[in-house]
């Protein structure tokens, strides 16, 4: 499968330009740049699937399996508390695309903790706010994984989109305001976020910023001891990490607002 | 210090143009990388998770120091992504050389890259990728590296290669889909 550099660039260019266009003017800008070159559509177009729908990389052998009703489609992300996956599903009747973490499940193994799970889970679906990612669901598989299926959004993090679209200082207020507000409503509820960082902000294609896993720290600390002595990372992110946290201190909603500072800045 | 002193001249020599002290520094920068991963990963370590980013933060301040100058840094992350690259791909081919061997596993991809890379098999298709991607594109190529084995940010990545943050991103955007297109196939 060898390129030459002149096609690649010919590929390269048809692409950005599509990247740049509304979604709905991609097939008539494909139409006429592919009329005598219908390789290059497909050339082309295998790019744009392998960004939207690339199949998920073939499984492990011990590959995970998904939660009954959910399709997993593909891997977004692998982190210390497991893994992340697009998946679909059916719910009322709906296809639905949810952001499906599948935890490591040797943290799990005792009762009690996932008592305190179950609980915690509870309150995290009562988190209801345009700002912050819903969790939709949350189990067990029959193996024993513990899975949450939180809302799936389709953006940009904070960090990639303030370099990339250089709002100005109104805009960027704006954003950082939703973000103070969606903290607000949590804290009401006395759910804090505990790992605030510019990676757990997405920015969606709207402009609206969404929190990402609110709470989910603090359902993982119960089982921090056994994650960190089997993976050697931390559950915190140490430049955003307030101090107390580092501490080992009391976490309060201030720890919250602590990382939202350090983030603003 | 003294260390500190001679890196930074070559730098700055490699910023001028001399392409010895440029392969003098690349020669520098992956011994240290390669030392502190053999110290992490080695007989008697404790095994476990190689972060390639946290190792290259650790190199700069050792090597150049915390307050080097812009130029210094930017010619640094350079060679040292390029560096970690050659360490990890140096250690997966180890590793599936010696299956029972301590095996490398680097830091879970920034979910940033979004390309999944599960183990060390992977990297080195990823490695063979990214080659192919340095014979069409050596600038795309420079980017995935900074941006995966160095960890910089777009804006980092831009600064260093002296590029628009914009084109940084669009570029990146393009590198990013075309690895995953290969990978995938």
């Amino acid at each position: 499968m060898t390129q030459t550099r002149d096609r690649y660039l010919e590929i390269k260019a048809l692409y950005l330009r599509l990247l740049e266009c509304a979604p709905g003017e991609r097939a008539a800008l494909l139409d006429a740049a592919c009329a005598s070159d219908p390789g290059l559509r497909s050339e082309v177009q295998q790019l744009l699937d392998a960004d939207t729908q690339a199949a998920a990389p073939t499984p492990p052998i011990d590959g995970p399996t998904a939660p009954a009703g959910y399709l997993l489609k593909r891997l977004l992300g692998r982190g210390g508390m497991g893994e992340v996956w697009l998946a679909e599903r059916e719910h009322d009747g709906f296809r639905q695309s949810v952001a499906l973490k599948l935890l490591h499940r040797d943290a799990w193994r005792q009762a009690e903790r996932q008592a305190r799970f179950r609980s915690e889970r509870r309150i995290l679906a009562s988190l209801d706010h345009p700002h912050i990612a819903r969790l939709y669901d949350g189990g067990t598989l029959p193996d024993g994984t513990p899975y949450l299926a939180m809302e799936y959004v389709d953006g940009e993090r904070l960090d990639d989109w303030v370099a990339r679209t250089r709002p100005g200082l109104r805009p960027l207020i704006r954003v950082l305001m939703s973000i103070a507000r969606a903290l607000q409503a949590a804290h009401q509820r006395l759910v804090v976020h505990r790992d605030l960082k510019p990676a757990n902000i997405l920015i969606d294609s709207y402009g609206a910023p969404k929190l990402l896993d609110f709470g989910i720290a603090k359902l993982l600390d119960d089982t921090s001891g056994a994650v960190e002595t089997a993976t050697g990372e931390q559950l915190l992110t140490p430049r955003y990490a307030a101090p107390e946290q580092i501490r080992g201190e009391a976490i309060s909603t201030a720890t919250d607002v602590y990382s939202f500072g350090v983030m603003a800045q | 210090m003294h260390e500190q002193a001679d890196l930074t001249g070559w730098l700055a020599a490699w910023h001028a143009g001399d392409r010895a002290a440029g392969e003098r520094v690349c020669g520098r920068v992956y011994a240290e990388l390669r030392g502190m991963a053999a110290g992490l990963l080695g007989p008697g370590a404790a095994g476990g998770t190689l972060q390639p980013t946290a190792l290259v933060n650790e190199a700069l301040i050792k090597l150049i120091g915390a307050d080097a100058d812009f130029d210094s840094r930017a010619h640094f992350f350079g060679a040292a992504a390029r560096a970690m690259r050659q360490v990890l791909v140096d250690a997966a081919r180890a590793r599936q050389a010696d299956k029972r061997g301590n095996g490398v596993r680097p830091e879970p991809l920034d979910v940033a890259l979004d390309v999944a890379i599960p183990d060390s098999s992977d990297l080195l298709a990823l490695d063979d990728a990214l080659s192919q991607l340095e014979l069409l594109d050596p600038q795309a190529a420079r980017i995935v590296e900074l941006r995966y084995f160095a960890g910089l940010s777009i804006d980092e990545t831009a600064a260093a290669l002296g590029l628009h943050a914009s084109s940084a991103y669009r570029e990146w955007q393009h590198a990013r889909v075309w690895l995953k297109h290969r990978l995938d196939a």
